[in-house]
C-alpha cells in the first residue's frame, strides 16, 4: 500500500500535467477541482488491485489488467445512477425533468455546463436581433487601447525621466506625435515598419488607396521612359538606314523576296529607289506577304479519292460536252440538254440536306420543254418538296438511324420505311417482268407512309428519266457524270442495249459518282441514294434472269459490281437478301401446296441465291443471310417432289450449290446426301433389293414420285456435262430430258457431287453409317445398268473412296468418351500441422463453421454477462431495501424509545407523586 | 361426319325423362354402338386417317365402355406407317387409363421410328407420346439403348427440326435411364484388365454392332454400340442443331443438376421454324466474304464439276475427255477455296 499510493500520486500528478498543457486559463481551475472531487472519491482498496507480492520475471498472470475492486465500485455507482433512481421513482406518480443545458449529461462537470451555457448566451447575442443593439465591444476595444497606450506612455515616460533633458524630451514627444500620426494616416514609406496588428478599417482603407497611387505613378514614369528610348532608337534607326553598310543589306533581302515571290518583284524595285524612313516597315509588311512553310501532301483518305475520282470525271464530261457543242450542230435538243444537265450539276455539286430530294432528278431543260403540264408538275413537286424539307429531314434521319444503328431490327418494321420500300419494289417488279407502269402505280398504293411530295417528286423523275432515255441512247456515248437511277426502269434505260465493256464503264461510273463517302457531311443522305442504286442493281440482276434468251455474260458483269457494293452497306445488302429469302419461302410453301406444279426453284432464284453464297461468307457458324439460304436450300431439297427431268437436273445442281457452299466449314447437310440417294435409286431398273431397300431412307420413297428418271436404256458413249443455264429455261416436258445424254449427265454431277461430299465429311464420326449405303447403291447401279465407261470409273472411283474411308473409320473408331470427370484426389489422413501455432485461433479452413463457432461463443458470454448483471442489480436493490427497511426500523426503534422515555417520565413522575396536584404543590413550594 | 352422327344419336334419345345420369348412360350407350356400327364398315383412307387423328379426343372420353375400340385401335396399329403412328394415341389412353395390355407394345413402337415420322403432318402428338411411352424408368436398358441407339441413326436423314425433337428425345432417354449412358461414354477401366481380348477384337472397335434393319429391339446389338451420330450432328449445318447437340455432353446421370427436356416445345418444330427462328435474329454485325480478287462470274466450273455454265449462244460443247479431265483434276485438288480470309463490318 505504500507503495503504491505515491505512485498513483504520480500519476495523478502526470494526468493533470497533460491536461495543463492542453488547456489554460480557467480550465487549470476546473481540472484541480475534479482532481480533487476524485481524490475524495477514491477508495484507497481500489488503489490495489494485485494480489502478488513478489515479482517474477516473464511470469504472466490472468486477471491482472482488469482493477476488480475499481470495477465493481463504479458499477455500483452507475447502478445508484440508474437504477436506483428508477427504482426511488417507481413510487412516484410525477417526474422531475431537469432541462437545463448540460443537465442530461452526467459525465461533464459543473464549470463544463457552465461553459456552455455561457456558450448559448453569447449565440444568442450573435443572431439577428441583436445586430443592430448597441454593443458592448466598444467598450472592450477602448480598454485595449488605454491598455496599450498607458503601456507606451509609461515606457515614454521612463526616457525623458532617465536623461532629463529637455530638447531629449521635445524630441520624444514629437516622435510619439509621428507614431501617433503615423498611427492614423500611415504613409508609404512606414509601410513595412507597420508590425503591430490592430488597424482599425479606416486605416487599411487608406492604405490600399495610397499603394495604389503610388503604383499608378511609378507605372506613367515607366512609359514615359520607355517613349523616350523608342524615341531615340526611332532617330538612331533614321541616321543608320542612309549609311551604306544597311542599304546594301536591305537590298539582298529584296532580291530574295523577288526569287521567291514574282509578283512582288515591281513593288520591291519601286521600294528600293525610295529606301526612305517607311523601308522598314515595308520590308516587314513584305516578309509578312512571304510564303509560309507548308507541311508536305499527305496521303489521301478515301473520302478525298472518292471525291477526286468524281471531280475528275465530272472534268471529263464538261470536257466532253463542250466538245459536243463545238463539233455536233445538229442535236440542238441534245446539246441545251447536255449543258443544261451540266449546269444543273454545278448548281448541286455541294449537294445541300435541302435540295437532295430532287438533285438526282435527271435535266430539268429536258422537262421544260415537254411542255406546260409537266412544268407546272414539277414545280409543284418541287415547292411541297421544299416545303416538306425540314420534314424530310428528320424523316430520312431517323430512317437512316434505322439503317446505321439498329439495321438488325426486322425489317418488316415500318420505321424503316426507306430500305423496306426498295426492298419491295425490287422484289415485286422483277416477278412480274419489266413493267414500270404498273410497278409505279403499285408504289403509289404502297408507300402511304411515305410523304405525298417524295412520292410526287419521285413520279417526276420517273417522267423526266423517260424523257431523258431516248437522247441517251441516240446519242450513244457515255456521259461521264451518271446519277444513280432510283429505279428499275432509269437503270434499264442506261443499261439496255449497251455492250458489256459499255455497261462496266457506266456502273462504274455510276459508282464513282455517288459513292457514299463523297458526302461527308450528308453521309446519310447519300447512303440512301447507294441503297437505292444497289436495290436496283440488284433487281436488275433478277430481272435479267427471268429474260428470255437469257444474257448471262451481263448477269456475269453485274457479279462483280454487286459484291464490292455489298462491301459498302452491308446491312442494306443483308437485309434485301433476308427479305428476299423470305418472300422465296413463302412462294415455295405455296407451291408445295399446289399438285402437279414444279415447285423447284426457277434461274432466278438460283441465280440469286449463288449471289448470296458469294457475297457473304458460307463457313460462318452462324450468319444472318447464309445461315437462312442453307435451310432454304434444303427444304428444296428434302421437301420439293420430283415430278420431271428438269426438276431432277435443279435438284442435283442444287445439291452441288449446298456443296460449295458447305465446303469450307464442312457442316454436314442430310438433305442433300439424301437427295443424291434416292435420285440414285430412280436410275435403278426394275425392283431395288430388299436389303438394299432397307438401308435406303424410306421417307424420299414416299416424298418424290419415283419414276426412273435417271435410268440409262442405251449404252452412251459420251458423257457431256450438262448445262444448267440452258436446262432452267426449258420446258419441263422437253424430249431431251428422256434422252440418255441427258440422264448421264446428271449421274456424272450426281457421282461428283458424291464425290465432293464424301471428301468434306470424312471426318465425321458417322461416316460409314451414311456413306455405305450410298456405296453398295452405286455397285448395285453398276452391276445393273449399263454406263458409259468414264461414269463407271467415277462410280468405281467413288465407291473406292467410301470403302477406304470407312475402313479407316473402323479401325480408328472408339465409342464414345464425353462424361470425362476429373480424377478426384484421394481423401489423406495425415495429421496437419500448424507452424507457429497461437493458441485460441481458430485453425478451422471451414470459414463459415469457424465464425458460426465465434458467434455461438459470444453468444453464451453475452448471456452469462446478462445474467450475472441481472444477479447484481437483483443484489443491489435487495441492498438498498435492506438499506431503507434498517433505516425505517431504526427511526421506528427511536420513536418508540422517545414515546417509551416520555412515558417512563411520566410514570415516575407519577408514582413519585409530583403529577397533579403535587405540581402545584410544588410550584408552590 | 362421326360427330353429326353422334349428334343425332342423341338428339333420338332426349324422349326418356329420366334422372340425368341414366340419360347419360344411355346416352353413352347409344353413342357407342352408333360408332362401332360405323367403325365396322369399311371406311376410305382419308376418312379412316380423320378417324384416328380425333378418336382419342372426341369419341373414346364419351364412351361407355372404351375397351371396346381396342380391336380396332390394335388393328390399325397393327398396319403400319403413318397409320400406326396416328392410331398410338388411342391406343396409349386404352393402355393408360383403362387397362388395356399390348404385347410387344415397345417392339411395335420400335418398328414405327423412320424417317417418314419426322415429315408427317401429325408428328407433334406421335413423338410427345413417343417420350410419354418411355417415360416409366423400368423400361429395361437394352430397351432404351435401342431407342436412342434408332433415333441417333434417323437424326443423320431428318431435317433439322427433326434432329432438334432426336436429341431432345435422346437426352430425356440419357437422363431417365443412368444404364444407358455407356451410349455416350464408355468406360475404359475393364481395358486394363481385358487388354488381350481387346486386341483380338481391335479390328472391328470402330464398327458399330448397332443393326438397324432388325426390328426386335433386344437383336439390335445397341448395347454394344455407342452413339457416334451425335458427335456427327455437332458438324450439322444448322446451328441450332449444333448447338443442342452439346447439351448431351453433360452429365446426365446426376439428376440434381439437370432438368428433362419439354417435348412439346420441340415436337411443332418445321422447315418453317428453324427458317422463322434464323431470319428473325437481329442484324447486329454483317460479315462479308472476302477476296483477294472480286470474282467476277456467278458460277465457275471448278466449284461445279459435272455442270457448265456456257451461254446459249455460243455453243459450248466440250469435248468429254477435256471436261472429265478438268473435272478430274479439280475433284482431287478442290481444297483450295478461293475464298480465305473474313472480313468483319
Amino acid at each position: 500500500m505504500a507503495k503504491t499510493k505515491p505512485m498513483a500520486a504520480a500519476g495523478e500528478k502526470k494526468k493533470s500535467k497533460g491536461k495543463k498543457k492542453g488547456k489554460n486559463g480557467p480550465a487549470k481551475v476546473a481540472m484541480k477541482a475534479r482532481g480533487a472531487a476524485a481524490e475524495e472519491r477514491n477508495n484507497p482498496f481500489e488503489a490495489i488491485w494485485s494480489r502478488r507480492k513478489f515479482d517474477v520475471l516473464g511470469k504472466k498472470r490472468k486477471g491482472e489488467e482488469r482493477r476488480v475492486s475499481r470495477s465493481r465500485s463504479e458499477a455500483i455507482r452507475k447502478r445508484e445512477n440508474t437504477l436506483l433512481k428508477e427504482f426511488v421513482e417507481s413510487a412516484k406518480s410525477s417526474v422531475f425533468h431537469d432541462r437545463r443545458i448540460g443537465e442530461r449529461d452526467d459525465t461533464l462537470p459543473e464549470f463544463d455546463k457552465a461553459i456552455l451555457r455561457q456558450q448559448r448566451e453569447r449565440l444568442a447575442k450573435l443572431k439577428r436581433e441583436s445586430k443592430y443593439n448597441l454593443s458592448d465591444d466598444d467598450e472592450d476595444e477602448i480598454n485595449i487601447h488605454n491598455v496599450l497606450l498607458s503601456e507606451n506612455d509609461d515606457f515614454d515616460e521612463e526616457v525623458p525621466l532617465d536623461d532629463g533633458s529637455d530638447e531629449e524630451g521635445k524630441m520624444v514627444l514629437s516622435k510619439k506625435r509621428l507614431s501617433l500620426q503615423s498611427d492614423d494616416h500611415p504613409s508609404i514609406t512606414d509601410l513595412p515598419q507597420e508590425t503591430h496588428g490592430q488597424k482599425s478599417k479606416k486605416e487599411v482603407m487608406t492604405e490600399i488607396i495610397s499603394k495604389s497611387k503610388f503604383y499608378k505613378a511609378q507605372r506613367a514614369k515607366e512609359r514615359e521612359e520607355d517613349e523616350h528610348l523608342v524615341d531615340k532608337l526611332d532617330s538612331d534607326f533614321a541616321s543608320l538606314a542612309q549609311t551604306r553598310a544597311l542599304l546594301s543589306l536591305t537590298e539582298s533581302a529584296k532580291v530574295k523576296v523577288n526569287k521567291t515571290d514574282s509578283s512582288t518583284g515591281l513593288t520591291g524595285k519601286e521600294f528600293s529607289n525610295k529606301a526612305k524612313a517607311d523601308t522598314y516597315e515595308k520590308l516587314v509588311k513584305e516578309m509578312v506577304m512571304d510564303q509560309r512553310a507548308r507541311p508536305s501532301d499527305r496521303t489521301k483518305t478515301p473520302e478525298e479519292i472518292a471525291q477526286e475520282e468524281k471531280e475528275r470525271l465530272e472534268k471529263l464530261e464538261e470536257e466532253r460536252q463542250k466538245r459536243m457543242l463545238g463539233t455536233a450542230d445538229t442535236s440542238d435538243e441534245d446539246d441545251g440538254n447536255e449543258n443544261d444537265n451540266h449546269m444543273k450539276l454545278g448548281n448541286s455539286k455541294p449537294i445541300s440536306g435541302d435540295d437532295l430530294g430532287d438533285s438526282f432528278s435527271l435535266d430539268e431543260s429536258t422537262v421544260k420543254k415537254k411542255g406546260w403540264v409537266d412544268e407546272i408538275y414539277e414545280r409543284e413537286g418541287r415547292k411541297i418538296g421544299d416545303d416538306a424539307a425540314a420534314s424530310d429531314d428528320g424523316e430520312s434521319d431517323d430512317e437512316n438511324a434505322g439503317d446505321d444503328e439498329a439495321d438488325d431490327e426486322d425489317s418488316d418494321s415500318s420505321d424503316n420505311d426507306f430500305g423496306n420500300m426498295s426492298a419491295r419494289d425490287w422484289e415485286q417488279s422483277d416477278d412480274d417482268e419489266v413493267d414500270v407502269g404498273d410497278d409505279e402505280m403499285e408504289d403509289f398504293k404502297e408507300k402511304g407512309q411515305e410523304i405525298n411530295d417524295k412520292v410526287v417528286n419521285k413520279d417526276a423523275h420517273n417522267l423526266k428519266g423517260e424523257s431523258n432515255v431516248k437522247p441517251q441512247v441516240k446519242d450513244g456515248s457515255i456521259p461521264f457524270v451518271i446519277d444513280a437511277p432510283n429505279d428499275l426502269k432509269d437503270l434499264s434505260s442506261l443499261l439496255d442495249g449497251r455492250s458489256e465493256a459499255e455497261i462496266i464503264e457506266i456502273i462504274s461510273r455510276i459508282r464513282a459518282c455517288n459513292s457514299i463517302r463523297l458526302a461527308a457531311e450528308n453521309r446519310r443522305k447519300m447512303q440512301i441514294l447507294w441503297q437505292v442504286f444497289y436495290g436496283v442493281l440488284l433487281q436488275y440482276f433478277a430481272v435479267l434472269a427471268t429474260q428470255s434468251p437469257v444474257k448471262f455474260r451481263i448477269i456475269d458483269i453485274l457479279v462483280k459490281p454487286l459484291i464490292e457494293m455489298s462491301g459498302e452497306t452491308p446491312y442494306f445488302a443483308a437485309i434485301c437478301a433476308r427479305e428476299r429469302l423470305i418472300h422465296t419461302r413463302t412462294r415455295l410453301c405455296e407451291d408445295i401446296k399446289v399438285p402437279g406444279k414444279s415447285s423447284w426453284p426457277n434461274l432466278k432464284t438460283l441465280l440469286l441465291l449463288r449471289l448470296w453464297s458469294l457475297i457473304f461468307p458460307c463457313s460462318d457458324f452462324r450468319h444472318v443471310v447464309t445461315t437462312p439460304l442453307l435451310l432454304l436450300m434444303c427444304e428444296y431439297l428434302m421437301r420439293c417432289p420430283i415430278q420431271s427431268g428438269r426438276d431432277v437436273a435443279v435438284g442435283s445442281f442444287l445439291s452441288s450449290m449446298v456443296l460449295v457452299v458447305t465446303k469450307e466449314s464442312k457442316k454436314f447437310c442430310p438433305e442433300a446426301i439424301g437427295f443424291l440417294q434416292s435420285l440414285l435409286v430412280t436410275s435403278l431398273k426394275g425392283k431395288v433389293e430388299t436389303h438394299l431397300h432397307n438401308q435406303i431412307n424410306d421417307q424420299f420413297m414416299e416424298l418424290k414420285t419415283l419414276k426412273l428418271w435417271l435410268s440409262i436404256h442405251d449404252h452412251v458413249h459420251e458423257v457431256n456435262p450438262v448445262n444448267i443455264l440452258e436446262i432452267v429455261g426449258m420446258d419441263p416436258d422437253a424430249p431431251y430430258f428422256s434422252s440418255d445424254n441427258f440422264k448421264a449427265g446428271v449421274l456424272l454431277s450426281v457421282a461428283e457431287c458424291l464425290r465432293g461430299f464424301v471428301i468434306i465429311h470424312e471426318g465425321l464420326s458417322s461416316f460409314p453409317e451414311i456413306f455405305l449405303p450410298i456405296s453398295s447403291l452405286l455397285q448395285e447401279i453398276l452391276d445393273r445398268s449399263e454406263l458409259p465407261g468414264s461414269l463407271q470409273d467415277i462410280f468405281h472411283e467413288v465407291i473406292d473412296l467410301i470403302k477406304k474411308r470407312s475402313d479407316e473409320h473402323y479401325a480408328s473408331r472408339e465409342p464414345l468418351r464425353m462424361r470425362k470427370k476429373k480424377p478426384e484426389p484421394i481423401k489423406q489422413l495425415n495429421p496437419k500441422f500448424e507452424e507457429n501455432y497461437i493458441k485460441g485461433l481458430d485453425y478451422d479452413p471451414d470459414r463459415e463453421r469457424a465464425q458460426m463457432k465465434k458467434l455461438r461463443k459470444r453468444v453464451k458470454s453475452e448471456m452469462k454477462g446478462a445474467k450475472r448483471e441481472l444477479q447484481k442489480d437483483n443484489y443491489f436493490l435487495s441492498a438498498v431495501k435492506e438499506k431503507e427497511r434498517r433505516k425505517r426500523d431504526e427511526e421506528r426503534a427511536e420513536m418508540y424509545g422517545k414515546a417509551m422515555a416520555f412515558l417512563q417520565e411520566q410514570e415516575s413522575a407519577f408514582k413519585s407523586g409530583q403529577l397533579g396536584k403535587g405540581k402545584g404543590r410544588k410550584r408552590m413550594r | 361426319m362421326w360427330s353429326t352422327v353422334g349428334l343425332s344419336s342423341k338428339g333420338e334419345n332426349d324422349s326418356s325423362k329420366d334422372t340425368s345420369t341414366y340419360i347419360n348412360k344411355k346416352l353413352k350407350l347409344k353413342f357407342t354402338k352408333a360408332w362401332l356400327s360405323f367403325l365396322k364398315l369399311p371406311l376410305p383412307l382419308d376418312v379412316y386417317k380423320e378417324v384416328l387423328a380425333s378418336i382419342h379426343q372426341n369419341v373414346i372420353p364419351s364412351m361407355s365402355n372404351p375397351s371396346i375400340l381396342c380391336d380396332f385401335l390394335t388393328r390399325s396399329y397393327d398396319i403400319g406407317g403413318v397409320i400406326s403412328v396416328m392410331a398410338l394415341s388411342g391406343l396409349f389412353i386404352l393402355m393408360t387409363q383403362h387397362g388395356l395390355e399390348y404385347p410387344k407394345f415397345y417392339e411395335k413402337l420400335y418398328a414405327l421410328l423412320t424417317p417418314a415420322v419426322f415429315m408427317a403432318k401429325h408428328r407433334s402428338v406421335f413423338l410427345q407420346l413417343l417420350d410419354t411411352c418411355l417415360k416409366s424408368s423400368y423400361l429395361p436398358a437394352y430397351l432404351a439403348a435401342a431407342f436412342a441407339k434408332r433415333l441417333s441413326r434417323l437424326a443423320l436423314s431428318v431435317p433439322p427440326a427433326g434432329a432438334l425433337i432426336i436429341i431432345a428425345l435422346i437426352h430425356n432417354l440419357l437422363r431417365r435411364h443412368p444404364s444407358v449412358n455407356f451410349l455416350v461414354h464408355w468406360e475404359v477401366d475393364e481395358s486394363d484388365s481385358n487388354a488381350t481380348r481387346e486386341a483380338s477384337q481391335s479390328k472391328k472397335i470402330g464398327s458399330d454392332p448397332f443393326n438397324q434393319n432388325d426390328a426386335d429391339p433386344a437383336k439390335s446389338g445397341a448395347m454394344r454400340s455407342s452413339l457416334w451420330e451425335i458427335d456427327t450432328l455437332r458438324h450439322h449445318y444448322s446451328s441450332a442443331v449444333s448447338r443442342f447437340v452439346v447439351s448431351l455432353e453433360e452429365d446426365l446421370t446426376v439428376r440434381a443438376k439437370t432438368t428433362e427436356m419439354k417435348i412439346t416445345d420441340f415436337s411443332s418444330g418445321s422447315y418453317a421454324t428453324v427458317f422463322r427462328d434464323e431470319v428473325r435474329r437481329r442484324l447486329k454485325q454483317v460479315p462479308l466474304a472476302f477476296y483477294r480478287t472480286t470474282p467476277t462470274s456467278l458460277f465457275l466450273g471448278s466449284d461445279f464439276p459435272g455442270w457448265t455454265f456456257g451461254d446459249q449462244h455460243n455453243s459450248t460443247v466440250e469435248t468429254t475427255v477435256e471436261g472429265n479431265g478438268k473435272v478430274e483434276a479439280v475433284g482431287a485438288s478442290d481444297s483450295t477455296p478461293s475464298k480465305r480470309l473474313r472480313m468483319e463490318t
